[in-house]
């Protein structure tokens, strides 16, 4: 017996079949009509499509025969892929290549052998159609070309097969990012109407305020004015922040990946000097404390703008009921992460709004001047948009929120 | 006849300033009460039982911890086991104008009107008390 010489383009020509992902896969009608075509048309008891693995030729389809695959060095398809037209064996045993193949001396029996094989439209040949009788045979040049036609046809249903698992994969992808942009759109419909909300409701108080002041200003109630000039100020200070903390927003979501060296003192030092300004008579003291170094590589802004947030939340939220009021603003440097937790000791999250913290305009201390709701909503965008982690932790005096982040160390 | 009672619901202090002075100006002397959102109104409700139930209540949608509609809901509910409350008429006095919150309001059949911020006038206020009460008059 002669064993069939490996291929050249062997790596190739196995990675072509696996693309094709039939290997092991169930029967298919549209493969066993053509070898049933096939042995009919040759008149041969036995058609297979085979197709030549690494160690085995696994049939696709198998009529005639119970097998589903054999050992890839006793397998006449082995020599049938080394050729590029049909291969055929008309009396094995007269055969010196398969004469004492188990094959032809045992079941079942291919004394005659008869193999086109199925070329890839690359060039590979990655398997047979072929047709097997027990006993010697020929075929004529009817059958030879019809065997061709329907080897080409069962490449054809290769490629079918091929196109229609990737379409659909890119349609399984195409309804994933489809449920993506709905639900990115129904927030962008929420976030719309929101906003000009949002926008128009302190304009609308700031009108009613300033007829109100003309009114007064007729029955000279200076008292009245000055008091409602100030309210008028109030509510024009809330429609600022309100409209930073969109830009803000705006920046989260488009913001670049950059990545510079961060001191945190820097950024606590602007922080603090940023909300001393808006929050001049809370006496909230912000303390720092900083294990190991406080410089690290991350995104300046989103860090900034996550502190910025979460430190003038602690200060807003204050407990006027305690002496004294701080917010704590502590870092660890764990090596490969930036680990920053912001503690106060003001009104705390009640804890059955703890889950909705971090969705768009929020809102949960009625009596605390009026925030956006969109603090922690920024916050959460810049954490996502870093990969990082962000916590609630268990705190008994006020709320404590903990972020970790990915140190990108550029040196 | 006793003093009106009113219940502003609203979390913004300077809204409830101004309708507040507007009311004023209807010339009755209303009893007014104020809750920053939907729960401290409820509260408001199940503690106040006596025999000045509210005439008038003004609610806003946007409220932190309960809002407007979280309201009605809760409201509806209760009207429907507290005899005092069945005279109520409920005023949406809100910043939005969409249609689906204007529907969803008024599907609520003791919620008279639906009035957008800036927009309420003494006239409304009068229209919507003589609808009550038809013999009511307003001292000049």
């Amino acid at each position: 017996m002669e064993q069939a010489f490996i291929p050249e383009n062997e790596t190739e020509r196995l990675k072509a079949l696996q693309a094709y992902e039939v290997l092991d896969t169930a029967e298919e009608k549209s493969f066993d009509e053509l070898t049933a075509l096939a042995a009919t048309i040759c008149q041969k008891p036995i058609s297979l499509v085979s197709l030549v693995d690494n160690q085995r030729q696994w049939f696709k389809s198998h009529h005639g025969l119970d097998a589903q695959e054999t050992p890839r060095e006793l397998a006449f398809c082995s020599h049938a892929i080394l050729e590029n037209q049909l291969f055929v064996v008309e009396n094995s045993l007269e055969d010196q290549r398969f004469h004492d193949n188990p094959l032809v001396t045992g079941d079942p029996k291919v004394i005659f052998y008869a193999g086109v094989p199925l070329v890839t439209p690359e060039g590979f040949n990655i398997g047979t159609l072929c047709v097997i009788d027990s006993k010697p045979g020929t075929l004529n040049e009817e059958q030879k070309r019809s065997l061709k036609s329907i080897a080409n046809q069962v490449v054809r249903n290769l490629e079918y097969r091929k196109s229609l698992i990737e379409l659909k994969l890119k349609n399984k992808q195409a309804k994933k990012i489809c449920t993506q942009l709905e639900s990115a759109n129904e927030e962008l419909s929420q976030f719309s109407y929101r906003t000009s909300h949002d926008l128009k409701a302190p304009l609308v108080t700031i009108k009613g305020l300033a007829e109100a002041i003309s009114e007064d200003v007729g029955t000279k109630d200076y008292r009245e004015i000055s008091i409602n000039a100030n309210r008028i100020e109030n509510t024009a200070i809330q429609l600022e922040s309100f409209v930073s903390d969109i830009l803000d927003l705006a920046k989260a979501e488009l913001l670049e990946p950059q990545y510079e060296k961060i001191n945190l003192q820097d950024i606590i030092d602007s922080v603090e000097a940023n909300l001393s300004r808006v929050y001049i008579h809370n006496n909230v003291e912000l303390k720092v404390k900083f294990e190991h170094t406080n410089t690290f590589y991350s995104s300046k802004t989103r860090i900034h703008q996550i502190l910025e947030n979460l430190i003038s939340n602690g200060i807003k939220y204050s407990d006027n009921n305690k002496s004294r009021k701080f917010v704590l603003v502590t870092s660890k440097n764990l090596g490969n992460s930036i680990l920053i937790t912001v503690e106060d000791n003001g009104l705390g999250i009640p804890k059955e709004h703890q889950s909705r913290i971090f969705n768009m305009f929020e809102r949960f201390h009625s009596d605390v001047t009026q925030g956006s709701g969109l603090g922690l909503y920024i916050v959460k965008k810049h954490i996502d948009k870093m990969s990082a982690q962000i916590n609630i932790i268990h705190s008994s005096v006020g709320t404590k929120i903990e972020i970790s982040f990915k140190n990108k160390d550029l040196t | 006849m006793d003093n009106y009672s009113i219940i502003i619901i609203d979390d913004n202090e300077t809204d409830r300033y101004l309708l507040k002075r507007l009311l004023k100006k209807v010339k009755i002397n209303f009893n007014i009460f104020e809750a920053e959102n939907g729960r401290a109104a409820l509260d408001f409700f199940t503690k106040k039982n006596d025999s000045n139930p509210p005439l008038m209540i003004f609610l806003d949608l946007n409220m932190p911890l309960m809002d407007g509609f979280e309201f009605l809901e809760k409201f509806s509910a209760l009207r429907s086991e507290r005899e005092d409350l069945k005279s109520a008429m409920l005023t949406m006095l809100t910043s939005s104008d969409r249609k689906e919150d204007i529907l969803k309001a008024k599907s609520y059949d003791f919620v008279d009107n639906f009035i957008t911020k800036g927009s309420l006038s003494i006239e409304d206020i009068k229209e919507s008390l003589l609808k009550k009460f038809p013999d009511i008059s307003f001292e000049d």
